[in-house]
């Protein structure tokens, strides 16, 4: 009997830091929120940009790994413009402090999706 | 003989002297080019864009180069550096004792990226700009990327002075500072708003470096 109150007031104890370590991540997570047309809208140009993944140029990927990019969402007229931004590799020196639309990790690549028909009108390169 | 043609900028109060009377250590045949003296960053910027967007456009790469501003509040750019045909190196080295206030860098030519039958990427050619849809490049090399704006926008923080220039095949230098904020064009003279009538009229022109205004956009 008194091992099995040990045992539960254990679980309480657990139960308790759950939900403290959760609140605590919740307080510090960065939120994003998406229309759910915007959403499909991504979910459209993910698909494209996956489907070119292996692709190179001069040597380096032009359709880099998703994990390796930040993804930029914005409404323009009647479409989304989406935007695959490869990050840094490293942190540069500062006298390698430079621009331009690719790192190692493949090019930034920008999708203008209609918003109504879900449809990718136009795809550019960053430089 | 002829004066500087950058008269008083050149920061010399003798216009007919050349390289600061030290030709030894000095060159300059053009009578502008990095290193010399401007009295703003964006006389700084527009020698850059007369001297290497050329060379961009000619080579399809692009070209970088820091801007600083030196004791006596002269502006300068340091050597450029010739990059690829989508990256610039922005933070060239600047000479001792001066700060670093801005960067400028150039887009290369039209360009489109050649892809294979499955829609996939494989290489870069520079569109002729005999196809009459030349300037519908991949690219989008007459606007500043996100990159470039987001770059700005670091290279911007904490700083008080800090400009980012971008030149264009175009014809349209971008400027994003920390004191503009909101995207609005330079106003243009009744001059520049001929000759860029007359640009567009006349789209196959083979130099395009003929004039350029300047685009301010977002602020930090």
């Amino acid at each position: 009997m008194k091992h099995c109150f040990a045992n539960r007031q254990l679980l309480q104890i657990s139960f308790v830091c759950c939900l403290l370590v959760g609140l605590a991540n919740l307080a510090n997570a960065d939120a994003s929120h998406l229309d759910g047309r915007e959403a499909e809208a991504v979910a459209v140009a993910v698909a494209d940009f996956r489907s070119k993944q292996g692709s190179f140029v001069e040597g380096k990927p032009v359709y880099g790994e998703l994990k390796h990019y930040t993804v930029d969402i914005e409404r323009r007229g009647n479409n989304f413009e989406i935007n695959f931004i490869p990050k840094e590799p490293r942190l540069l020196k500062p006298n390698e402090a430079g621009t331009g639309g690719s790192t190692d990790y493949g090019w930034g690549v920008t999708y203008l999706i209609s918003a109504e028909r879900l449809k990718i009108e136009r795809v550019d390169y960053m430089r | 003989m002829s004066e500087d043609p950058k008269l008083f900028d050149a920061g010399d109060y003798n216009l007919f002297r050349y390289c600061h009377n030290d030709p030894v250590d000095n060159v300059d045949p053009m009578g502008t080019d990095y290193g010399d003296p401007f009295s703003s960053s964006d006389a700084a910027a527009r020698d850059f864009n007369r001297i290497y967007n050329p060379q961009s456009i000619r080579n399809n790469a692009e070209f970088g180069a820091s801007i600083y501003k030196d004791a006596s509040g002269r502006y300068s750019y340091a050597k450029p550096i010739e990059g690829t045909f989508h990256d610039a190196r922005l933070r060239t080295s600047i000479p001792e004792h001066t700060k670093l206030v801005g960067d400028i860098h150039s887009h290369g030519d039209y360009s489109r990226v050649k892809t294979d039958e499955h829609g996939r990427p494989i290489g870069v050619e520079r569109i002729p700009r005999t196809d009459p849809n030349f300037r519908r490049d991949s690219f989008k090399s007459d606007h500043p990327s996100l990159k470039d704006q987001q770059y700005w926008h670091n290279a911007g923080k904490g700083k008080d002075e800090y400009t980012g220039y971008l030149t264009t095949p175009g014809g349209v230098m971008w400027k994003q500072d920390g004191v503009n904020q909101k995207s609005q064009p330079e106003q243009m003279s009744p001059q520049q708003q001929q000759q860029r009538q007359m640009q567009r009229q006349q789209p196959r022109f083979e130099n395009p470096n003929t004039l350029y205004f300047i685009q301010i956009i977002h602020g930090f």
